[in-house]
C-alpha cells in the first residue's frame, strides 16, 4: 500500500485518483490512465491488481496494466460487464475514482533472467501481462528470445493494437497474433490461441511460459506447453475468482488454503495443480 | 506469571455490579429456556446458570456487527456522474469499551481464531478496535452443555489464550486467572481477592481432572484426533457422501450465520435518494449461499450444493488450518447443528468422509 493509504487508518478505505486521460479500446473495453491525488506511486510489481471504487456502486479488482517503470500515475483496461464497470464507464477525464492496492503476488522478472519468454494472452489476459511484457522489453538483453502468443475472439475485440504493431516489427520479440473468427478485413491468423504452438520451436529446458486468459484457455493452453515439455515450475498463471477485500479477510476468493487476492492472482502451474 | 487469585462469590458480584455502573457489561442470559442471548447484565447471576448451552449468536457481534459502515463518502451530484468529489472518511475510531462476561472456553477459542485472520498482514482496524476496547471474562465448563456440542474433540475446551480474565467456579469461590496484561491489571481491582493457597490449588487441580474425565467421552464424537482433519479431508474431496449431504442441506446459510468462527462478508454500497451522500458497508455473508462464489459473467465456481457444503467444512477444518498453523477453525460449539434444518453435524460430516465410501475406515 502507499504510504496515503496507510496513514487513512482502515484497509478498506481507497484513496482518491484522477483519470487524466481514457481511450475506447474496442466496444467493451476502455483504457485509462489514472493518477493518485496524492502523488504517490502505485510501486507494484508486473500481474498485481488494485481495487478500483466507484463510490455509491462498489469496488471491482482490476490488473494494473502499465509496468512498475512508467513514471507518473498507472494505467487500466477496463472491460464493461457489471455495476461497477459500466459506472466506470460513464466517467470522464478529470472523474475521480477510488483506489486500494496494489494487492496480490505478481509475476517477477528477475526470476527468470536468461530465459526463453513466452507471452500466452488470451482476450482480455492481456492486460495484467502488459505489465510484464514491457518490463521485460526494457530490460531486453537480461532475456534470450520473446515470444508473445495473442488469441482474441475476432479482430474487433483486439486490445492495444499499436502496441501489437510494435511488437510486431520489433526485430527482438516473436510475435504471433490470432482471432477465433476472422472478418473480411483480416489477415492473419484464424483459430484459437493453442494453434500458434506449432509456429515455433520452443526449448522446453530454457523457456518459462506466462499465461493470462480465461479459465478455459488456461485449460488448453497448459496442455500445449506441457506437450512442449514446459516444466510445470515454469510455468506461470494468473487466475480470477470473485473478489471483495483483496486482502485476504472476505473469503470470498478462496481456493484450496490459498486466497487468490494474497497468494494470487499468479501462481505457477505447479502451485495451481497443489490446490 | 500469570496470576491466580480467588474471589469469594459476593466480593466478584460486587466487582461486577461496580464494572457495570461504569459501563457495558454483557453476559449469556436465557431469553427463553434453552434460547441464551448475550444481554447487558448488572450483576454476576448469569454464572450461575445451569442450564447454559451456547448462545443463539455468538459474541462475534461485538467485534464484527452483521452490518457495519466502512466509511462514508460525500460528492457533489451523483457519485458515478462527472464533477464528483470524494471524501473519505474512516469509520474505525476507539469503540465504546465493553466487557464480556462468562464467556465459555468454545467461544473464548472462536475469539482468538477470528483475531488471528483480522490481524494477518493487514490488520482491518473495525474488528480489532472493537477488540481491543473488549475485556474477555471467560468462564470454565465443568461438564458438557448439551448433545450436540462436541468442544473437546475439537481441542477448544481448555482455554489457552484470548481472554483476559478466566473463572473456575470452586464453588463458594471463583478462582481467577489473568490471561493478558488487561486482565492482569482488572485483578488487582478486585476486592477481597486473595493469593491461591495450597488448599485452593489443589482443588483448582482436582476440578481441572474432573473436567478432564468429564469430557473424554465427548472426545469419542470423532473417530480420530482433529489435527488429522486436513489431511483426512485431502484424500476425501471425492467422497460420495458430499452428494449426499450436499441434497440434504438447503443452502441457507444459517450455519454461516451462527457459527463463532465464521467471518467472511459481502461489501456493498448504499447512496442516499440525493445521491450526495453514502457509505459502504460489510456485511455477514455466508459460503454456503448460492452467490458467494459468482464472478462477473455469471460463471459460477461453486454452483451446486454439496460444493458449497464442502467448502465450509473445507474452509474450516483444512484450508484455515493449514493457512495459520494447524488451529481448526471449528470449535465443536454445536451452534450449527442446534439451528441446521436438516440436522448437519459437522463431527458426523468428518467421520463420515474419513471412512472409504462402502463402510471400512480408512
Ligand atoms: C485479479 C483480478 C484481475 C482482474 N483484472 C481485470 C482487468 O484488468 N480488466 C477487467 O476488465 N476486468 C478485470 N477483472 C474482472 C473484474 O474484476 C470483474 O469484471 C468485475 O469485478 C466486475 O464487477 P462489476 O461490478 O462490474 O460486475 P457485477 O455487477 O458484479 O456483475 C458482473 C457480471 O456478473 C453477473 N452477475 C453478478 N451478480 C450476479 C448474480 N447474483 N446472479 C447472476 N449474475 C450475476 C452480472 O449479470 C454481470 O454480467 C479482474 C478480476 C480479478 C479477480
Ligand atoms: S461447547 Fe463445550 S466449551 Fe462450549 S459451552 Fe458447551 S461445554 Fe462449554
Ligand atoms: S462449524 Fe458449527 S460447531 Fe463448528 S464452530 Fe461453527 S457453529 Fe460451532
Ligand atoms: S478477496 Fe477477500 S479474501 Fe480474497
Amino acid at each position: 500500500m502507499t504510504k496515503a493509504a496507510e496513514q487513512q487508518g482502515s484497509v478498506y478505505v481507497p484513496e482518491p485518483a484522477t483519470i487524466v486521460d481514457k481511450k475506447r479500446m474496442t466496444e467493451e473495453e476502455t483504457w485509462y490512465d489514472l493518477r493518485l491525488d496524492s502523488g504517490e506511486q502505485l510501486d507494484h510489481d508486473p500481474g498485481q491488481f488494485v481495487e478500483v471504487s466507484v463510490f455509491g456502486v462498489g469496488e471491482a479488482p482490476i490488473s494494473i496494466s502499465s509496468p512498475p517503470s512508467k513514471e507518473d500515475g498507472f494505467e487500466l483496461c477496463i472491460r464493461h460487464v457489471g455495476n461497477v464497470t459500466n459506472a466506470i464507464k460513464k466517467l470522464g477525464m478529470g472523474d475521480k475514482v477510488g483506489i486500494r492496492g496494489p494487492f496480490g503476488t505478481g509475476f517477477d522478472p528477475d526470476a527468470v533472467v536468461g530465459k526463453d519468454i513466452l507471452f500466452v494472452a488470451g482476450g482480455l489476459g492481456l492486460v495484467p501481462l502488459r505489465s510484464l511484457i514491457w518490463t521485460v522489453l526494457e530490460r531486453r538483453e537480461d532475456y534470450e528470445r520473446v515470444i508473445i502468443f495473442y488469441g482474441t475472439r475476432s479482430p474487433a475485440t483486439i486490445l492495444y493494437e499499436d502496441e501489437l504493431k510494435q511488437w510486431e516489427n520489433d526485430p527482438t520479440v516473436e510475435y504471433h497474433g490470432t482471432v477465433d473468427m476472422a472478418d473480411d478485413t483480416w489477415k492473419g491468423n484464424v483459430g484459437v490461441v493453442t494453434t500458434l504452438f506449432s509456429r515455433v520451436d520452443l526449448d522446453p529446458d530454457n523457456t518459462v511460459a506466462f499465461i493470462c486468459g480465461p479459465d478455459i484457455m488456461f485449460r488448453f493452453v497448459v496442455q500445449e506447453t506441457e506437450k512442449v515439455g514446459i516444466p510445470d515450475d515454469m510455468t506461470f498463471l494468473s487466475m480470477e475468482r470473485r473478489m471483495k477485500c483483496g486482502i485476504g479477510k472476505c473469503g470470498h476468493c478462496q481456493e484450496g488454503s490459498v486466497y487468490i487476492c494474497r497468494e494470487g492472482p499468479c501462481f505457477s502451474y505447479e502451485q495451481i495443480k497443489a490446490l | 506469571m500469570k496470576s491466580l487469585k480467588i474471589v469469594p462469590k459476593d466480593a466478584f458480584d460486587s466487582f461486577v455490579r461496580s464494572l457495570a455502573e461504569d459501563g457495558e457489561v454483557v453476559a449469556p442470559v436465557a431469553r427463553e429456556p434453552g434460547q441464551y442471548v448475550y444481554d447487558s447484565v448488572s450483576d454476576a447471576s448469569a454464572l450461575e446458570d445451569e442450564d447454559y448451552i451456547p448462545t443463539l449468536n455468538p459474541p462475534k457481534k461485538y467485534f464484527m456487527p452483521a452490518e457495519e459502515v466502512l466509511f462514508k463518502f460525500t460528492g457533489k451530484g451523483a457519485p458515478t456522474h462527472s464533477g464528483v468529489e470524494v471524501e473519505t472518511e474512516a469509520q474505525a475510531e476507539a469503540e465504546e469499551e465493553i466487557v464480556l462476561l462468562g464467556v465459555r472456553p468454545c467461544d473464548v477459542a472462536a475469539i482468538r481464531l477470528t483475531d488471528q485472520a483480522f490481524e494477518d498482514t493487514y490488520e482491518d482496524e473495525h474488528y480489532l478496535n472493537r477488540r481491543d476496547a473488549a475485556t474477555i471474562i471467560a468462564m470454565n465448563c465443568q461438564e458438557l452443555c448439551d448433545e450436540h456440542a462436541f468442544c473437546a474433540a475439537m481441542g477448544s475446551l481448555k482455554v489457552e489464550a484470548g481472554y483476559d480474565l478466566l473463572l473456575t467456579d470452586l464453588g463458594d469461590a471463583w478462582a481467577v486467572a489473568a490471561g493478558t496484561e488487561k486482565g492482569e491489571q482488572l485483578l488487582q481491582q478486585i476486592p477481597g481477592a486473595r493469593d491461591a493457597d495450597a488448599a485452593a490449588q489443589k482443588k483448582l487441580q482436582d476440578l481441572t481432572d474432573q473436567q478432564e474425565e468429564n469430557f473424554e467421552n465427548v472426545k469419542d464424537r470423532l473417530d480420530f484426533p482433529a489435527e488429522d482433519l486436513p489431511e483426512i479431508l485431502g484424500e476425501a474431496e471425492d467422497h460420495p457422501a458430499w452428494q449426499e449431504f450436499g441434497d440434504e442441506c438447503m443452502g441457507c446459510g444459517r450455519c454461516n450465520l451462527v457459527c463463532p468462527t465464521c467471518f467472511c462478508f459481502d461489501v456493498l454500497d448504499e447512496v442516499d435518494l440525493g445521491l450526495e451522500e453514502g457509505e459502504r458497508k460489510r456485511q455477514w455473508d455466508g459460503c454456503t449461499l448460492l452467490e458467494f462464489a459468482m464472478v462477473a459473467g455469471g460463471e459460477n465456481f461453486r454452483e451446486d450444493r454439496d460444493e458449497r457444503l464442502r467448502h465450509r467444512f473445507y474452509r474450516k477444518a483444512k484450508y484455515l488450518p493449514e493457512r495459520y498453523d494447524g488451529d481448526m477453525y471449528c470449535t465443536g460449539c454445536g451452534r450449527c447443528i442446534r439451528t441446521c434444518l436438516v440436522d448437519i453435524d459437522p463431527a458426523e460430516v468428518f467421520n463420515t468422509v474419513a471412512e472409504k465410501p462402502g463402510g471400512e475406515a480408512s
